[in-house]
């Protein structure tokens, strides 16, 4: 059983780093909006959003192993062990994986600047790999439509509709007060609700990666179900678990962020609370009303509601449309990856197998790092004027990412003329990096 | 599966409500506490009327900014009873 081992540990390391990801990918929808406003400066906000992460993932007590049951089965519904006939290796294959399809979807979207679901991610890569691995019967095609789709499809709806009443209230009843008090005001309020939002995704999210971790365990045979029943989880997972996705938050998602806080819709304080409160109220109350939404599309539902209910705010239709459009493409995208690296790593099996997935997993994300590092966005520039057409968010056919140096619109953000930016503190102002990428004077 | 239909839009609604409840109303409470604030300081309007400070007012303001605070940490305490429960052994009755 030795080579189980060192597969189970590659599954570890993967699972952290896909709670990683699921960090940076999501610091946004709890901070873009105070980022967006001066609130908080940039790097005071991904902070203290970290911490609110840390102390939420150790708040996750009452962790459910079930975590694939939604949309696989196999885990026993109820206690979490594995289903009768299905060998360790196949199990922990699966999970590792869906990961691997979990993290690089979480990069390339990252890449986009696109706020996509870290569960999503997850789930689609879990199905894509079960499908390889099971065939249709290995998957709960029931749970997939309740407890995921449908959810998904209704709660950008749900959050704009409450984030739009909630802005339109706010400046109705707000409108003749002075604007520098107004401004000063929700602050406060912008702040607060930020807050729970982070406390709440650390409860969350920290706790789905907890989940795999111990699923891996049991997959393995060195925890059963019971054990975590009687015992709760062994503290290492928690420790590491929090300490990942915070570490993730940290890191801040910043391309992510500037997409949400600058891309949708321009935002000030007012707008910014309503967003934050809305998201605030769903995420805290859902689970328990019944319906488990995601923090990303509550978040970015929230932020388009608090334009499109602020009396003649503009809202980035096609920013949003793009959005929805990597939303679709999220669980089949994450699937196609979990389904070949699956059979990639069936195919060499064995220890041989894990370290074939890892390896392709390095190599992928280690080539989306580098093409981010092409047009960087960082905590510098995370609030400069949206250039439509020079962003992030862009897809690939628009020119936007890759050296296209004929058009030179690569870097436009980073080439733009520094302007002064109030939010920026000293140790931000420091000059960055110089970006390695051809501008129009090299074509 | 009409159960599960049922199921949804009821969940549906419950979100909408709790969320309109808490979402929409604290923000629009929070706003009333600014705009009385904002009276009670009195000074100079955006139409350049000059207004005396309002104590009253001002007063109102806190009152309302305490009800939104007290719902914050019901909110905090409701996201930690389970956790307050493992590790302290206090049992929150929400």
């Amino acid at each position: 059983m030795t080579g189980d081992i060192v597969i189970l540990v590659l599954l570890i390391i993967t699972a952290v780093a896909f709670d990683f990801t699921n960090g940076f990918h999501d610091t946004g929808n709890a901070m873009a909006t105070s980022i967006a406003t001066g609130a908080l400066k940039p790097k005071t906000a991904v902070t203290l959003s970290a911490i609110l992460n840390v102390i939420g993932g150790f708040l996750s007590v009452e962790v459910a192993v079930t975590v694939t049951t939604s949309v696989l089965k196999i885990q026993d519904t109820d206690t979490g062990a594995l289903i009768t006939g299905l060998d360790a290796e196949t199990a922990m294959f699966i999970i590792f994986a869906g990961l691997v399809g979990g993290i690089l979807w979480n990069l390339a979207t990252w890449l986009f600047g696109i706020p996509s679901s870290s569960s999503h991610a997850l789930f689609g890569g879990l199905i894509g790999a079960g499908l390889a691995a099971l065939g249709t019967v290995g998957i709960n095609w029931e749970g997939l439509m309740i407890k995921v789709l449908i959810p998904a499809i209704l709660s950008p709806f749900i959050a704009g509709a409450i984030a739009a009443t909630a802005a339109w209230l706010v400046f109705k009843v707000t409108s003749n007060v002075r604007e520098e008090r107004r401004e000063k005001g929700f602050r406060y309020g912008q702040i607060a609700t930020a807050s729970l939002v982070s406390l709440a995704h650390g409860t969350g999210d920290a706790q789905k990666t907890m989940g795999v971790i111990a699923l891996g365990l049991i997959a393995h045979g060195t925890l059963t179900d019971q054990e975590i029943i009687d015992n709760g989880l062994p503290p290492w997972i928690i420790i590491v678990c929090a300490g990942a996705i915070a570490l993730g938050t940290y890191m801040g998602g910043w391309r992510v962020i500037r997409t949400l806080g600058k891309g949708l819709v321009e935002l000030d304080s007012p707008q910014g609370m309503a967003a934050e409160a809305s998201s605030a109220a769903i995420i805290l109350t859902s689970s328990h009303l019944g319906m488990a939404l995601s923090t990303t599309h509550v978040a970015t539902g929230s932020i388009v509601g608090s334009g499109v209910g602020r009396p003649g705010a503009q809202v980035r239709w096609s920013v949003a449309g793009r959005m929805a459009v990597g939303w679709l493409m999220t669980i089949p995208a994450a699937a196609v990856v979990g389904a070949l690296t699956y059979f990639i790593g069936h195919l060499v099996g064995g220890v041989g197998g894990a370290f074939v997935v890892f390896a392709i997993l390095l190599a992928v994300g280690g080539y989306i790092y580098y093409r981010s590092q092409l047009q960087k966005v960082d905590a510098g520039n995370v609030n400069d004027e949206w250039d439509e057409g020079a962003e992030a968010v862009s897809l690939p056919g628009d020119g936007a990412v890759g050296p296209d140096a004929r058009t030179g619109v690569i870097g436009a953000i980073t080439d733009a003329p520094e302007r002064p930016d109030p939010l920026r503190s000293d140790d931000e102002s420091t000059p960055r990096p110089t970006v390695p990428t051809p501008s129009r004077k090299d074509s | 599966m009409s159960d599960e239909i049922v199921e949804i839009i009821t969940g549906t609604l419950r979100v909408l409500g709790v969320g309109l409840l808490l979402g929409a109303g604290l923000p629009l409470l929070y706003s009333v506490g600014i705009r009385l604030l904002d009276r009670g300081e009195g000074g100079t309007e955006r139409d350049g009327t000059v207004l005396a400070p309002h104590p009253v007012a001002r007063v109102a303001a806190w009152l309302i900014f305490a009800v939104v605070a007290l719902a914050v940490v019901y909110g905090l305490l409701f996201i930690t009873k389970g956790s307050l429960d493992h590790y302290l052994g206090i049992q929150l009755p929400i």
